[in-house]
């Protein structure tokens, strides 16, 4: 749901030192009334507590332009990154398959409305593709994984161009997770349904993805001390304690309450179990496959002279990927899925959220960018068919 | 010998309920599409006075102004502002000379190879939900 921002011009405005993760979206909060605080501005926010959220996106596709405008008048305007529409060139990703009627509004609002001088719309993975084919230029072919906060995609690239026929969607992203989450902690200790920001925080402090489930399920269930896989997590309430932390193992109290004043949650198997819906979907009943499982499927329904090398070239990227423990997961689950003489290769970037944005940067700087963008002439002149020509998405 | 701990789920039979298909399917999909919600609470906005818009006065021709903006506002909602549902139910009609078995938005998704036995999930579903409503959450 956060986006990179991402623009090209002869001087790019972000470096990838500058580069900026921002929220893609609206708040409200029930404590600052009256206010509608968008993208970054939710670091003003100094109560967050029940903080409601407005998406342009549902199910991942952008349905809401009111609120993408929004969004977009903010940071291209005076308070943030000043455009000149007229001298700037915009990268921008779009999801797989997305509607035709979302991505001529797209180019309606860019050219129409905007005015960009030239836009590329792509999807997040061709960007990714690109990156990993620079650090690896021998490789002819890599399958990579985009678990974001809608939905996880599995999509093989080959020589740049994605295999549509085997690309492969699982209905499970951060959302999902951070929902169930909420569900499982209010129906076992703690009503934070309305606690998203607090609670999808709490899911990326403490949550990681099991080696051994069931393992690590007859851990979660030991007592005291030998319960290795319990925390005890510090809520935070926004006077005092600005961000939560879990408890240090010395400071915990394992029988009896807590003498001080703090709200603590209690959390064993929901740090493995949550993250386990990614490998497991059928965990809360989505009829789908994992993501290993839906790797080792869309390769197989490649030409089998490719496989070998997709099986050589798994990439992850999105936020999901960033568990303690997923990419070890996933290599272990391919692995045994795959045959013995067929090397296995999961790579995990240093930076799963921005490597697509890397990529975009990467391509903005060849020489047949100009060819690969459609400008604000060609849109003029030959309307929406140009960029359906152009665009794979 | 360790003692048992009672179960919490009642045994009373009056409060067991035995769904059919149907009804557990509607269940599933209630709790799944609870998973895709945004928010659980209200817009903490609903209901509060709209700010910026001007009472209207007696003496004012608002007619007019508000006729034209009226239509404008209703072709914009219908261009830029469908929810998902109707963006599915339209993809078909926009591009019907395409393959239908050509890969689209809706047969993407993973199908479900393990085998599981269907008895077994829909009793774990509705333990857990006759659970939950007893307890009040």
């Amino acid at each position: 749901m956060s986006r990179p921002l991402m623009e090209a011009k002869p001087k790019p405005f972000l470096t990838t030192r500058s580069l900026r993760v921002i929220p893609n979206c609206q708040f409200r909060s029930k404590t600052a009334r009256l206010k509608t605080f968008t993208a970054n501005q939710i670091d003003e926010i100094k109560d967050p507590s029940g903080l409601f959220y407005i998406l342009p996106f549902q199910k991942g596709y952008l349905v809401n332009w009111d609120v993408q405008r929004q969004v977009w008048d903010y940071l291209f305007g005076k308070e943030m990154y000043q455009v000149d529409f007229v001298d700037t060139n915009i990268i921008i990703t779009e999801p797989y398959f997305n509607f035709t009627s979302i991505q001529e509004s797209m180019n309606e609002i860019l050219f129409e409305e905007y005015q960009f001088q030239a836009v590329l719309r792509v999807n997040a993975g061709g960007l990714s593709a690109h990156r990993y084919f620079r650090d690896n230029p021998s490789e002819l072919c890599c399958i990579i994984v985009d678990s974001g906060y809608s939905f996880t995609h599995i999509v093989p690239y080959c020589r740049s161009k994605k295999k549509k026929e085997a690309i492969i969607r699982i209905n499970v992203g951060g959302k999902l997770l951070t929902n169930h989450l909420k569900e499982i902690i209010s129906y076992r200790q703690l009503h934070v349904m309305d606690e998203t920001h607090v609670i999808n925080q709490v899911k990326e402090d403490v949550c990681y993805v099991s080696q051994d489930f069931y393992k690590d399920m007859d851990i979660a269930k030991l007592k005291g001390e030998e319960n290795t896989v319990m925390v005890d997590y510090v809520l935070p309430d926004f006077s005092t304690i600005k961000k939560g932390f879990c408890k240090p193992r010395e400071e915990m109290v394992l029988s009896g309450k807590y003498k001080s004043g703090e709200q603590i949650l209690r959390l064993a198997n929901e740090r493995f179990a949550v993250p386990e819906i990614l490998f497991n979907p059928s965990d809360i009943g989505i009829q789908e496959m994992g993501i290993p499982e839906a790797i080792v499927y869309s390769i197989q329904n490649l030409p089998e002279e490719m496989q070998p090398h997709f099986f050589k070239n798994i990439v992850l990227t999105g936020g999901n990927t960033l568990f303690p423990g997923f990419r070890d997961r996933v290599y272990s689950e391919v692995r045994c899925l795959t045959p013995t003489d067929y090397e296995v290769s999961v790579v995990l970037p240093e930076n799963p959220i921005t490597y697509s944005w890397e990529g975009g940067k990467l391509i903005s700087e060849n020489d047949d960018f100009e060819d690969m963008v459609v400008t604000r002439e060609d849109y003029e002149e030959n309307g929406h068919c140009i960029c359906e020509e152009k665009f794979d998405i | 010998m360790v003692e048992k701990k009672p179960s919490v789920r009642s045994q009373d039979p009056g409060q067991r309920r035995v769904l059919d298909r149907a009804a557990r399917q509607r269940r599933i999909n209630r709790q799944l599409e609870a998973l895709e919600n945004d928010n659980f609470q209200d817009d903490p906005h609903a209901g509060l006075p709209q700010l910026g818009k001007r009472l209207p006065q007696f003496d004012d021709d608002a007619d007019t102004g508000k006729k034209k903006k009226k239509t404008r506002g209703d072709h914009f909602k219908l261009r830029f502002r469908k929810n998902f549902q109707a963006l599915l139910e339209e993809q078909p009609v926009q591009a019907p000379q395409t393959d239908p078995s050509a890969p689209s938005v809706q047969c993407v998704a993973s199908p479900l190879l393990i085998l599981v036995s269907a008895a077994e999930l829909d009793t774990v579903l509705f333990d857990a939900l006759a659970h939950t409503k007893r307890h009040g959450v």
